[in-house]
């Protein structure tokens, strides 16, 4: 698999899916991506794994660092990102029905 | 703490670091400096390693996370000590004897007696208890018709003494065995020494960022010369300081129809008393 590609972005867990969401909300430094996710998912990321989802998500054209004043480093997500995002939801939404539907009948 | 924790940033690959040192160390200054973060962050540096290639920096990250765990997990856990009594049986083998002081009757009579788990005693099931301390006695032997050595384990050398000293007592008590050498008070905690722990952690890292280096689609030959490598340097610096050890060997001839009695002789004169001036 090649960077750019949904699994290269996404493999590794839901890191990069949780930074995603965060930023369809509007642009956040790193600090603040940790707090948000937190309060929406109760997912605690350390520093570390936030930014390898970072890492990858930039290298792949998802998201973009945006203009600061200061040392912390905001970041916002890109057309291809908002796009991919939407592709990965409609993907997750499926298996959930999916899944659902299975485990009534199961 | 946090310095430390910032300078763990080191262990990115430099080309990573260009890039997103200054956000990175920005970010650090606003979590809290906790051990969860400091595991995040060196398997941040390690999987960001693994992918720029670097196999020895993520070995280097993976000894330095082992050795962390280590520590992080060996300081909490109270001290053990160790208390040994032998005693030579009368007959062989002692299983009822053994199955009988034991047993949790009797076991919960010493628990009473001599005051064991005093602060857990209030909260925890006397069965449970018993549990406990059977689990802390081990009796066992070199050989089938030779001396049985009953060890206790416990958080307090005293403690440990006594209740060795009590299992030995109820053997002589009941006839079915002699005391050979009274229990010993332990005078240093049976855990393996830091500089071991050190060691150990030193390697399995080694072993297992360059296994997982390997793993990832790196060439063979450098993880294994770099395990080559490690464990020579791990021997060495166990060697160093390991201290000497040294042996002596004597033979006696002694002729008799009695081997038995010869066994019993050597047992009663060989105990450990007679030896600590020399052994320590």
């Amino acid at each position: 698999m090649r960077s750019g590609t949904l699994y290269y972005v996404t493999r590794n867990n839901d890191p990069a899916l949780l930074v995603l969401a965060s930023l369809a909300e509007g642009d956040k430094h790193g600090y603040a991506m940790m707090e948000d996710i937190e309060r929406f998912s109760s997912i605690k990321l350390g520093p570390g794994t936030l930014y390898g989802a970072i890492t990858r998500l930039e290298e792949s054209g998802w998201i973009a660092p945006v203009a600061s004043e200061d040392r912390r480093q905001p970041y916002t997500l890109t057309a291809l990102g908002r796009k991919s995002l939407e592709n990965e939801l409609a993907t997750l939404n499926n298996v959930l029905k999916t899944a659902s539907k299975r485990l009534r009948h199961a | 703490m946090r310095r430390v924790l910032k300078s763990l940033i080191r262990l990115y690959p430099k080309s990573w670091r260009n890039r997103y040192e200054t956000e990175f160390d920005a970010l650090l200054d606003e979590v809290p400096p906790t051990w969860r973060t400091w595991f995040d962050v060196l398997g941040g540096a390690m999987k960001m390693q693994m992918k720029s290639g670097s196999w020895w920096k993520a070995a280097a990250a993976a000894a330095v996370a082992a050795v962390l765990a280590g520590v992080t997990f060996s300081r909490p856990m109270p001290d053990q000590y160790r208390s040994e009594a032998v005693i030579q049986p009368d007959k062989t083998p002692l299983n009822a004897e053994t199955a009988t002081i034991l047993s949790r009757a009797s076991l919960t009579r010493l628990i009473l007696r001599e005051n064991l788990y005093e602060k857990d005693r209030a909260r925890v099931p006397m069965e449970d208890l018993a549990l406990r301390l059977r689990n802390s006695i081990l009796i066992w032997s070199d050989r089938k018709d030779g001396p049985r050595r009953v060890r206790v384990t416990a958080p307090d050398a005293a403690q440990a003494q006594r209740t060795a000293q009590r299992i030995a007592d109820a053997f002589v008590d009941g006839k079915a065995a002699a005391l050979i050498d009274p229990a010993n008070l332990p005078t240093h905690p049976d855990r393996p020494p830091l500089r071991f722990a050190v060691q150990f952690g030193l390697f399995a890292g080694v072993l297992v960022g360059a296994l997982f280096a390997l793993f990832n689609g790196l060439k063979v030959w450098k993880p294994v010369a770099a395990l080559g490598v490690a464990g020579t340097v791990v021997g060495a610096a166990a060697s160093s300081v390991v201290p000497n050890i040294f042996q002596g060997l004597s033979v006696v001839s002694c002729r008799t129809s009695d081997a038995a009695a010869v066994r019993r002789l050597i047992d009663s004169r060989c105990t450990r008393s007679s030896f600590s001036p020399i052994c320590g």
